[in-house]
C-alpha cells in the first residue's frame, strides 16, 4: 500500500483536520509573551523578566489626565516584581520642555517616572542616564507615594515615541531601562543617608523620599557628588543622622578621617557643625 | 511559612496538558488474550491454536482443527490501587503546623469487554499436504482503566488557618489490533503465518485539582483549581508474522515477529484551564489568575518490533508445558507536534495570548517478559490450566519533571488458573487472572515545591475470564438442532460441501379424464293441448 493511500485512509478515518493554530512567532507586543516574560520590542523576543531593569511599550495622549492609558511596562528591581499596566504623559517645565511618563501599578502606589528633555526626542529616541535628583532629567525613578519609598532608580537606558510629543497628540512609546536598587545596598534598609559619595546616583542616599526626610539627590556641591538634601536645621537632617551644613545636609565630622574619600571634612558656618563635603 | 506561588504550579499544570503521557502505552500485555492461551499465563508461541494467536503468532492458526469462530471476553475486571502521599509527598513545612483531618482515596475501577475475536476458516481439504487458513480477527492487548479520586483536609495549628485539597484523574485507553490473517501449514511439522493489523488506539483522560487554604482565621487565602481533558485517536499499521516448527512427537517451538508498526496518523486534542486566587509576591495583593489553554496537534502513535520464542511440550490428552520470552524493543513510541493557544489573565497584569509550538517524543524502552503455562487434562472433556506472566513497564522510571504529573508505571506480574470444558459444540474456556503492580506514580506537590514527585504505589486487578469456541460445522448443526422446524442441509462458506439440494418442486399431476358428461334425456312428448 502507497503511504499517499494510507494517508487517504487516515484523512477518511479522522475525517478532514481542522486549520491549525499558528504559533507566535517572538513577539510585537507583551500580549505575545508568557506571563513572567516580557517583549524585547527591537528583538522581536520574548525574554524572561529581567532583574533591575523595566521594558515595554505604552500609549498616552500627552497631558490628558483624564484618562489613564494601556501600558506593557514590567521590571523587577531586586526581588520585587513590578506590573505596570496604565500610563499617563505630560510635559513639564515652564516652556513644557521635559517630557514625562508615568506608569501605574493598579494597586499600592508604585510608579514608573521617566523624564527627558524633548530636545532629546527630536530623531524620536532619548537616552536615560543615572538619576542624580528629582530635579534632574534623563533620568527614571521607581517610588511609591503610599509608603514614601523609592525602589530604585535609573542607571541607563533609552525612551523611544513614535512622535514628536505636543499637548493632546496621541504617543505610543517604548521605554528600556536598567536600574539601580535602593534596597540593601549596605546590607540594611537605609531610610536617608547624607554626606557620602553616590556613584550610582540616588539609589545610593537611601530609601526614604525627600517627601518625608530622605535625600533629594545625589548632588555636587564641590567635585564630589554626594547624598544630600536641602536643609535649615540640623532637624531637617535627622532621619539620616546628618547635620545641617552650608544649606545641605551631610555627614558631622571633625576630622577629614570622619568622610568617605574623596569627600573631606570642612568647617560649617557659624552655629553649624563641621561636615563632609 | 512558605506557600509556593502558584503561578508556577500552573505551568506545571499545563504541562500535563500538552505533553503528560501523550496517551503513551505504558505496559504492552494489560489484557490476557484468547481463551487456553489466557488462562496458561500467555504462553502459546509454541504450540498455541486460538484466538490470541493472529496477534501472538499467526502460524497457529494453521493449527485449528477446522473452521471456527472464537470469543474471548474479559468478564470482569476489578482494579484497586494505593499510593502513599498523595497530596504531600514531601511532607508538609513544619511551621504550618499541619494536622490531617480527614482524608478520603478512591482508586478502584472495573470493567468487561471482549479481548478476542476471531473467524477462520480452511481453504483446503482435510487431507491435503498443504493446508492453507484465512482469517479476520479483533484483538485488544491493550486496555487501561484508571480512576482516582481523593481529597484531604486539614488544619494549620500555626497558622491559624485550614487546607481543603481534592483531585480526580480518569484515563481510559484501549488498544485494538484488527485485520485478516493467513497460515499455512507444510504437513504435520511447520507452519507459517502472518497477520496485517490494523490498531486504532483512542485515549480519552480528564484530570481536576483543587488546593485552597484559608489563613490567619479567613483573612486570608489562597486556592487554585486545574482542570483539563484530552483525547487521542492513532492509527498504525502492524503487520505479524510467524512460524511453528515441531521438533519432536510432542515438543513444539515457534517465532512471531511483529515488525515497528507503521504509524499512519492520529489527533491529540486537549483543553484545560487553571484559575486561582493568589498574592502578589511583591506587595501581598490578592490576585484573582488564570489560564486556559487549547491544543490541536498531530499525533501519531507506534508499537515497537516484538519476537516472542516458545517451547511447548503438547500432549492434549494429558499434560500440556509451555513457556515463552517475549522482547519488546525499544522505539520512539508517540509523537505530537501541534500548537498550543494559551491565554493568561491575571489582575494588574495584561492578558497575555499566545501560541507555542508544542513537540513532543515519547521513547519507551526495551523490555523482556515471560508466559509459562500448563494444562493437565482430567478427561476429553475437562482440562485444568494454571499459568504465570510478567507485564514489565516499558516507559522510562519516573524522572520528576512536569512531563511526569499524573504518570503511572508499574512493573506486573500475574498469575492464571483456569478450567477448559468441552460441552456440546463449544469449547468453553472459565478462567481467572490476578495480576500485581508495583512501581510509581507522579504527583505534584502543588503546595511546597511545586515538582513533580514520584511515590510509591501498588496495583492489584482480578480479572474473570469467559472464551468459547466453535467449529462452524458444529455451530450449524447445533442451530439445526435446536430450530422448531426441520431444515436442509447449510452450504459451506468454502464450498467444499456436496452442493446443496434444490428445492423440489413438485411435478404437475397428470391430466386426469375429463368428467362423463352426462346424457341428456330426451324429453317427453307434450301433452296435446297443452301451451309450449
Amino acid at each position: 500500500m502507497s503511504k499517499s493511500a494510507l494517508l487517504l485512509f487516515a484523512l477518511a478515518l479522522f475525517g478532514c483536520a481542522p486549520e491549525q493554530p499558528q504559533a507566535t512567532d517572538g513577539c510585537e507586543t507583551l500580549t505575545d509573551c508568557q506571563i513572567n516574560q516580557v517583549c524585547e520590542v527591537p528583538t522581536h523576543t520574548c525574554i524572561d523578566e529581567p532583574e533591575n531593569r523595566f521594558l515595554g511599550s505604552f500609549s498616552c495622549t500627552i497631558d490628558d489626565k483624564e484618562k489613564l492609558e494601556p501600558s506593557q511596562v514590567i521590571g523587577h528591581v531586586e526581588n520585587d516584581r513590578f506590573s505596570l499596566p496604565t500610563a499617563l504623559c505630560s510635559l513639564q517645565g515652564e516652556e513644557d520642555e521635559i517630557f514625562t511618563l508615568l506608569a501605574f501599578g493598579y494597586s499600592a502606589g508604585d510608579i514608573l517616572q521617566v523624564r527627558v528633555p524633548v530636545k532629546d526626542l527630536s530623531d524620536g529616541n532619548a537616552s536615560i542616564g543615572l538619576f542624580l535628583g528629582t530635579e534632574g532629567v534623563s533620568g527614571a525613578s521607581l517610588e511609591n507615594f503610599d509608603t514614601y519609598v523609592g525602589s530604585g532608580y535609573s542607571h541607563e537606558g533609552t525612551l523611544t515615541l513614535s512622535a514628536r510629543p505636543a499637548t493632546g497628540r496621541l504617543v505610543t512609546g517604548y521605554v528600556d531601562v536598567t536600574m539601580y536598587p535602593t534596597m540593601n545596598v549596605r546590607g540594611v534598609d537605609d531610610d536617608a543617608i547624607f554626606g557620602i559619595p553616590c556613584p550610582r546616583g540616588r539609589a545610593d542616599c537611601g530609601e526614604k523620599l525627600a517627601d518625608v526626610g530622605g535625600a533629594d539627590s545625589c548632588f555636587a556641591a564641590l567635585d564630589t557628588p554626594m547624598c544630600s538634601r536641602p536643609c535649615d536645621t540640623d532637624g531637617d537632617c535627622s532621619l539620616g543622622s546628618g547635620t545641617c551644613v552650608q544649606g545641605r545636609c551631610t555627614r558631622p565630622c571633625t576630622s577629614s578621617r570622619d568622610c568617605v574619600a574623596p569627600l573631606t571634612c570642612i568647617k560649617g558656618d557659624p552655629g553649624e557643625s563641621n561636615g563632609c563635603y | 511559612m512558605r506557600l509556593r506561588s502558584f503561578i508556577a504550579c500552573s505551568a506545571l499544570a499545563l504541562g500535563y496538558l500538552c505533553v503528560s503521557n501523550l496517551a503513551q502505552a505504558q505496559n504492552y500485555r494489560e489484557l490476557p488474550l484468547g481463551g487456553r492461551t489466557a488462562t496458561m499465563g500467555g504462553a502459546a508461541t509454541a504450540a498455541g491454536n486460538d484466538s490470541a494467536m493472529p496477534y501472538l503468532n499467526p502460524a497457529g492458526v494453521a493449527g485449528i482443527p477446522g473452521d471456527i469462530f472464537a470469543i474471548s471476553a474479559t468478564a470482569y475486571s476489578y482494579t484497586r490501587r494505593s499510593f502513599k502521599n498523595y497530596f504531600y509527598p514531601n511532607g508538609t513545612d513544619p511551621t504550618w503546623g499541619y494536622k490531617l483531618e480527614h482524608e478520603n482515596f478512591s482508586t478502584t475501577s472495573i470493567f468487561e469487554l471482549p479481548s478476542s475475536v476471531m473467524y477462520m476458516n480452511h481453504l483446503s481439504g482435510k487431507d491435503a499436504p498443504i493446508k492453507h487458513f484465512v482469517g479476520f480477527s479483533l484483538v485488544i492487548p491493550s486496555v487501561r482503566r484508571l480512576s482516582i479520586v481523593a481529597s484531604a483536609s486539614g488544619r494549620l495549628e500555626n497558622l491559624s488557618g485550614e487546607a481543603v485539597q481534592t483531585s480526580a484523574l480518569t484515563v481510559d485507553s484501549t488498544s485494538y489490533n484488527f485485520g485478516p490473517s493467513y497460515a499455512v501449514s507444510l504437513g504435520e511439522r511447520l507452519r507459517f503465518g502472518a497477520t496485517l493489523y490494523a490498531v486504532y488506539v483512542r485515549s480519552v483522560s480528564s484530570f481536576a485539582r483543587s488546593d485552597a487554604f484559608s489563613l490567619v482565621s479567613g483573612s486570608s487565602s489562597i486556592n487554585q483549581t486545574v482542570q483539563n481533558a484530552q483525547v487521542a485517536e492513532a492509527l498504525a499499521l502492524a503487520p505479524t508474522l510467524g512460524a511453528q516448527l515441531r521438533l519432536a512427537s510432542k515438543v513444539w517451538a515457534g517465532v512471531g515477529v511483529a515488525v515497528p508498526s507503521l504509524r499512519v496518523g492520529g489527533r491529540l486534542r486537549q483543553s484545560g484551564e487553571v484559575v486561582g486566587l493568589r498574592e502578589d509576591s511583591t506587595t501581598g495583593v490578592p490576585q484573582s489568575d488564570a489560564q486556559t489553554s487549547t491544543l490541536d496537534a498531530d499525533y501519531l502513535r507506534g508499537d515497537p518490533l516484538r519476537i516472542n520464542v516458545g517451547l511447548a511440550y503438547e500432549d492434549r490428552k494429558r499434560v500440556s508445558i509451555a513457556g515463552d520470552v517475549i522482547y519488546f524493543a525499544p522505539r520512539e513510541i508517540a509523537e505530537l507536534s501541534g500548537v498550543q493557544r494559551s491565554e493568561q489573565r491575571r489582575s494588574g497584569e495584561v492578558t497575555r495570548r499566545f501560541g507555542r509550538r508544542v513537540d513532543r517524543v515519547a521513547q519507551n524502552e526495551g523490555i523482556v517478559d515471560f508466559s509459562l503455562g500448563a494444562e493437565v487434562a482430567m478427561s476429553p472433556l475437562v482440562a485444568i490450566r494454571a499459568g504465570a506472566f510478567s507485564d514489565l513497564a516499558a516507559t522510562p522510571k519516573l524522572s520528576g519533571t512536569g512531563d511526569d504529573e499524573t504518570r503511572l508505571r508499574l512493573d506486573r506480574y500475574g498469575g492464571t488458573l483456569g478450567l477448559g470444558l468441552t460441552l456440546g459444540s463449544f469449547d468453553t474456556t472459565l478462567g481467572a487472572v490476578l495480576v500485581r503492580g508495583d512501581g510509581d506514580y507522579g504527583v505534584l506537590d502543588a503546595v511546597v515545591d511545586g515538582a513533580v514527585v514520584p511515590i510509591h504505589t501498588t496495583e492489584t486487578t482480578g480479572m474473570l475470564i469467559l472464551s468459547g469456541a466453535t467449529t462452524v460445522e458444529d455451530a450449524k448443526r447445533t442451530i439445526r438442532a435446536t430450530l422448531p422446524f426441520k431444515t436442509p442441509e447449510l452450504p459451506d462458506l468454502d464450498g467444499t460441501s456436496k452442493a446443496p439440494t434444490m428445492p423440489r418442486i413438485p411435478a404437475p399431476l397428470p391430466p386426469e379424464d375429463p368428467p362423463p358428461v352426462p346424457a341428456l334425456k330426451r324429453a317427453p312428448p307434450p301433452e296435446p293441448g297443452s301451451q309450449p
